[in-house]
């Protein structure tokens, strides 16, 4: 049945009414990840609403009334008067075969909201999206995983373990979770639906054309995937959103195999560093033929930082990671350590810095 | 200048105090607590006194006497402005409705008789929310536009409504404006524009970007269960489940039926304020007689219309009938005209008007006139063949003397009535075995995507893999996308990603109950009781009124219409009927969609009658089912036609005709005499090579095309000249096509097709 505060979330963080045929300037600015997180932080402190859900079919005045601070309340009562409309844009993706999830939606990835809202400082707490589109078998998205990644251009050496680790993936029926994009990412997806295993595909644009493949529709229909995205169904690619994206495998997977990676620049680097220094999920690397330049690196890297990367040399070993019972909780002098390194850190992190304005907004929204 | 500001950038748009963020409700709220606008200034320091005062001045001025005002008082006020009667008083149903709109923000479904004053309840709630913030009110309904007279009560009270829909195209970017400006506060918006893509896609979310209150009219449609279920609105209960609460929602019907008003109110997910009101329409004299055929009906109605007063609606079955009748009718000198689904939009509009104007007798409709049509002094309502339901009936007739103290709701019931209705019963849902194949070869065509990648699959296409006519396949498609279990690409369609699996449950219980209704349908016909009584109970009436005999049907009143036996008009009308040749429309595309050259393509011809029961089409039956050769009155029909009515030109110099390998005599016979008595050579120039299955064993048009494909051959002797090419059934005018385009190719002039009888359609 309907979940009201599944709605209400959607229409203030959904950037689905955000067409490029009616840019006006004064449209209303869905509230990006990290703004929800606070808000409905300090909805609970409300009395009179508690719950995200409370805040529909209230006028601007009555939230003040009920203790919205003014601004966010014509914010509020704005974005969620966009109710007719939304439900339209939403009947339509379903009828596409397109779910929009919430962390209210019990098939919303659940290891998202225990690795990514943890409370490791101030800067970097809640980040978990507040909406995933996604379509296939939800059932998929809340299994034990094992990340598969690698940059694109990855030698024909570290395409085989790519594809061997798929397999093996698959003949242990764990889900692999991948970002679909060209190279380790479509190579092991391949692999694994080949094994007849099971595949969550995390895009970071383009879900829509994705869906009209006829390899993705064959694997849904067969129910072996999901594949779902945190970002509008058809938004174009852009590296803000790439970057955002990482994590969300790292903290799907639980246990994520670096194929290849360059040494401190790049995709595979910046999120195996990132899942590192906050603790997403584990960090397998892969020593031996085919290995990326920056793998060795890597390694050194986890050290400095005080973790844990394990090195991988045969197909064996990766199977006796992947079998090994997943971390106890992270103990809190590791929380306030990493809090720590964060803070030194921040000033130095090339994805923010560097992005155009256009990805700002993307970026901003990517949690 | 007012002092009320409405600026989206405050408050979303909530009216507020020029320069200010104060919200003008804020003033009436004050004062409805007791307080006084210097409390209020008071409190709200960047209002200046002034101000204030001014917007009291600018309101009504009970609202501007300090003393504040209940819901009830509110909402009276606005009724009475909106009706200019400031006497009138609501309704109890009326004012609950309201409040559960405004003050609960709920989920209403109002089942009520047409006239009872629904338009006030979702004028007032409109007006009421405004006033409170809210955004424009969502109608969607059939009629194109609001009523002129609501129109003007609407402006009465302050509401101004737009609306959108297909006829109205060019004037979409001026009302999205006007939206945006909130400047309008009812937007109208038609059903089928919600199936229509693009603009769902495309215009709607401009459109409807903050919508205070949605209201659905005649919401009985969402249900299947309803006799009238349209695909169109198929889409509201799923676009309803993505909406939240605190958005109210008013769905409303005049359809009181027990199943159906449950049904929607489960998918409305709404709170249901029934009818209470009794459904019997006093001063409607209903009457039933049985004429089995045709024709005397025909006679029957040509010899009372012109004694009926005023004018009316005559509800036919099926397209043919209407335009049949339209036609008879004139020809008796009576003022009537055809309207049907097959009836272009433009005069459709101007049938309409002239039925608003009293300005013809009678419109012969099929059930496409209806909703929308909303004329008071309708005298009459007459039914040439029985509908398939009560409810369907109930609606139809109902449409009679709303305003007129008394007015005709007559029901003719045929010898076809129930081979038509089974027909509409049989056809309502697909076949689940016909539904699985197009699944089925839609999934293998997405695996397996075509030559050039393509998964989309086109009609023809699947005709070729579906057994299924084309009519039924399309409608088919249509519920399956509404269903969500394809996809479409313009004419093209594709398996989506939703799981799809056949109800059967469900169309087998909605089959029984249509079954049920048209027993009930009998039992009314042939009942000796009220026949409005019985009408009120099938429907579920919960009125005491209702169970009482009305007193003015011929069961009540024992005055009944005479059936004439006058045989000099029975014949004229069977005339008629045989006089009624129908259209060979030339086929200008093969199945795959590629173009038939002109000079290829078959000219306009003619079918003596309707395969059938009727005129010319028993004759024809005969001949071929029964005697194996055709009567001597059909060549001497035929050649009549043709010489005297249809004159085709440039006029056939030869007769070429269809060969038959099973039964090789029937046509030829037929083709020498009419060739002998058009003083016109008899060529045996067609061949056939191969034995086809009969065309009416094969599913569709792009199966019957497939049958035929090479299995005749013109002979190198074809003549130049203009040809009349004969068959005895046209059924798909593939073999007529096929034919044709052989003879050309061989040489000879323009080919007219002509067939005894035409069994499209049936």
């Amino acid at each position: 049945m309907r979940d009201d505060n599944s709605l209400a979330t959607i229409l203030l963080t959904s950037r689905l009414l955000d067409k490029p045929s009616r840019m006006s300037d004064d449209a209303v600015e869905p509230f990006k990840a990290k703004e929800f997180w606070e808000l409905k932080k300090r909805l609970e402190l409300l009395e009179q609403i508690k719950e995200p859900q409370l805040l529909l079919g209230k006028t601007a005045d009555e939230l003040i009334q009920m203790g919205v601070s003014q601004d966010s309340a014509a914010r509020i009562a704005e974005l969620l008067d966009r109710a007719t409309a939304m439900a339209f844009e939403r009947e339509q993706l379903e009828r596409s075969g397109i779910r929009v999830l919430t962390p209210f939606d019990e098939e919303y990835p659940q290891t998202w909201l225990h690795c990514l809202n943890r409370k490791t400082s101030q800067r970097r707490s809640q980040k978990a999206p507040p909406v995933l589109y996604a379509a296939g078998a939800l059932e998929l998205l809340n299994q034990p995983g094992v990340g598969v990644v690698g940059s694109r251009d990855v030698s024909p050496e570290g395409q085989e373990i790519a594809q061997e680790a798929a397999k093996r993936v698959a003949d242990l029926s764990k889900t692999l979770v991948s970002g679909g994009q060209r190279g380790v990412d479509q190579l092991s997806m391949n692999a694994a639906f080949e094994a007849g295993g099971c595949v969550v595909g995390i895009l970071t644009d383009s879900l829509v054309r994705k869906l009209k493949k006829s390899d993705v529709r064959q694997a849904i229909y067969d129910g072996q995937t999901v594949i779902c995205t945190p970002y509008n169904p058809d938004a174009p690619f852009s590296v803000g959103n790439a970057m955002g994206r990482n994590k969300l495998i790292y903290a799907m997977a639980g246990l994520t195999f670096v194929v290849a990676c360059d040494p401190e620049k790049g995709g595979t680097w910046s999120g195996a560093e990132e899942a590192l220094k906050f603790d997403f999920g584990r960090v397998a690397v892969w020593q031996g033929q085919g290995e990326g330049t920056g793998n060795a690196k890597l390694l050194e890297r986890a050290k400095q930082l005080g973790k844990e990367a394990i090195p991988i040399s045969s197909i064996e070993e990766l199977e006796a990671a992947i079998l090994e019972p997943a971390n106890p909780e992270v103990p809190d002098s590791a929380i306030s350590e990493a809090a720590e390194l964060d803070a030194i850190d921040t000033a130095k992190e090339p994805e923010d810095a560097s992005t155009s304005a256009a990805e700002e907004k993307q970026l901003s929204l990517s949690l | 200048m007012s002092v009320v500001q409405r600026d989206p950038s405050v408050l979303g748009g909530t009216p507020t105090f020029v320069g200010t963020d104060v919200p003008a409700s804020r003033l009436i709220k004050t004062l409805k607590e007791g307080g006084s606008v210097h409390d209020f200034v008071d409190e709200n320091p960047t209002v200046t006194l002034d101000m204030a005062k001014r917007l009291l001045a600018e309101m009504n001025p009970d609202e501007a006497s300090l003393s504040p005002m209940t819901f009830e008082e509110e909402a009276l006020r606005l009724l009475r402005d909106l009706t200019g009667d400031p006497e009138s008083t609501f309704r109890s149903d009326q004012l609950e409705a309201i409040r559960m709109l405004v003050e609960q923000r709920q989920r209403v479904l109002l089942v009520q008789r047409t006239g009872w004053g629904k338009s006030a309840v979702y004028f007032i709630a409109t007006k009421m929310l405004r006033v409170r913030g809210a955004g424009p009110t969502l109608l969607v309904s059939p009629l194109l536009a609001l009523m002129r007279n609501q129109q003007e009560a609407a402006r009465r009270m302050g509401i101004f409504a737009e609306s959108i829909n297909s006829s109205n195209r060019e004037e979409w970017v001026e009302v999205i404006r006007k939206i945006n400006e909130n400047a309008v506060d009812i937007l109208l918006i038609s059903p089928e524009r919600l199936a229509n893509q693009q603009f769902t896609r495309e215009v709607l979310p401009q459109a409807v970007g903050r919508t205070g209150l949605l209201v659905i009219d005649e919401v009985h449609c969402i249900s299947d269960w309803g006799h009238d279920f349209r695909p169109d609105y198929r889409r509201i209960p799923s676009v309803l489940g993505f909406m939240p609460a605190g958005l109210p929602i008013l769905g409303s019907t005049a359809t009181a039926n027990k199943r159906v008003v449950g049904d929607v109110s489960d998918q409305l997910g709404a709170d249901l304020i029934p009818a209470r009101g009794s459904l019997a329409r006093p001063g409607l004299k209903l009457h039933a007689l049985k004429i089995p055929s045709q024709s005397k009906r025909m006679v029957w109605l040509a010899d009372v219309l012109p004694k009926l007063p005023g004018t009316g609606i005559i509800y036919c079955l099926t397209i043919d009938d209407t335009e049949r009748m339209a036609g008879q009718l004139r020809a008796k000198g009576i003022d009537a005209v055809a309207y049907s689904g097959r009836t272009e939009n433009e005069r459709r509009l101007e049938i309409e008007q002239r039925l608003m104007d009293n300005d013809l007798k009678a419109v012969v409709a099929t059930s496409a006139l209806g909703m929308g049509i909303d004329k008071p002094d309708l005298s009459f309502v007459i039914h040439f063949q029985s509908p398939s339901s009560p409810i369907a009936y109930y609606q139809q007739v109902g449409r009679a003397g709303r305003a007129l103290p008394e007015s005709w709701g007559i029901l003719l019931s045929g010898s076809e009535d129930e081979e038509i209705q089974d027909y509409f019963i049989d056809n309502a849902f697909p076949e689940p075995w016909q539904a699985e194949q197009v699944i089925k070869y839609l999934e293998e065509r997405s695996r397996m995507p075509g030559p050039d990648g393509r998964q989309y699959v086109t009609l023809y296409e699947l005709m070729l893999r579906v057994d299924a006519k084309q009519r039924p396949l399309e409608q088919m498609l249509k519920i399956l996308e509404i269903e969500g279990a394809v996809e479409r690409d313009g004419g093209r369609w594709m398996r989506s990603l939703r799981a799809w699996n056949f109800d059967s449950e469900r169309v087998e219980s909605v089959t029984a109950l249509r079954r049920e209704e048209q027993q009930q349908m009998r039992d009314y016909i042939s009942t000796s009781q009220c026949r409005m009584q019985l009408l009120c109970s099938y429907l579920d009436s919960t009125s005491e009124a209702d169970k009482q005999p009305c007193g003015m049907c011929d069961n009540c009143t024992g005055q009944r219409f005479n059936v004439p036996e006058d045989s000099e008009l029975l014949r004229e009308a069977e005339d008629f009927i045989r006089s009624f040749a129908t259209e060979i429309k030339p086929r200008k595309q093969w199945p795959d969609k590629s173009r038939i050259p002109p000079e290829f393509r078959l000219e306009p011809g003619r079918a003596l009658a309707r395969w059938g029961n009727s005129g010319w089409g028993v004759l024809v039956r005969e001949g071929k089912q029964e005697d194996g050769r055709f009567d001597r009155k059909l060549v001497e029909a035929a050649a009549d036609l043709i010489e005297n009515k249809w004159r085709p030109d440039p006029f056939p110099q030869w007769l070429a005709f269809v060969p038959s390998r099973r039964h090789p005599e029937l046509v030829r016979d037929f083709a020498r005499q009419l060739a002998e008595m058009l003083g016109i050579p008899c060529e045996d120039v067609i061949q056939k090579t191969r034995e086809t299955e009969p065309q009416k064993f094969m599913q569709n048009t792009a199966q019957q095309y497939r049958n035929i494909l090479g299995a005749f051959r013109a002979s190198r002797q074809v003549p130049a000249g203009p040809v009349l090419l004969v068959d005895d059934i046209v059924d798909s005018r593939w073999t007529l096509t096929v034919i044709g385009w052989l003879l050309r190719q061989a040489g000879s002039g323009p080919v007219h097709p002509f067939a005894l009888a035409d069994a499209r359609n049936q």
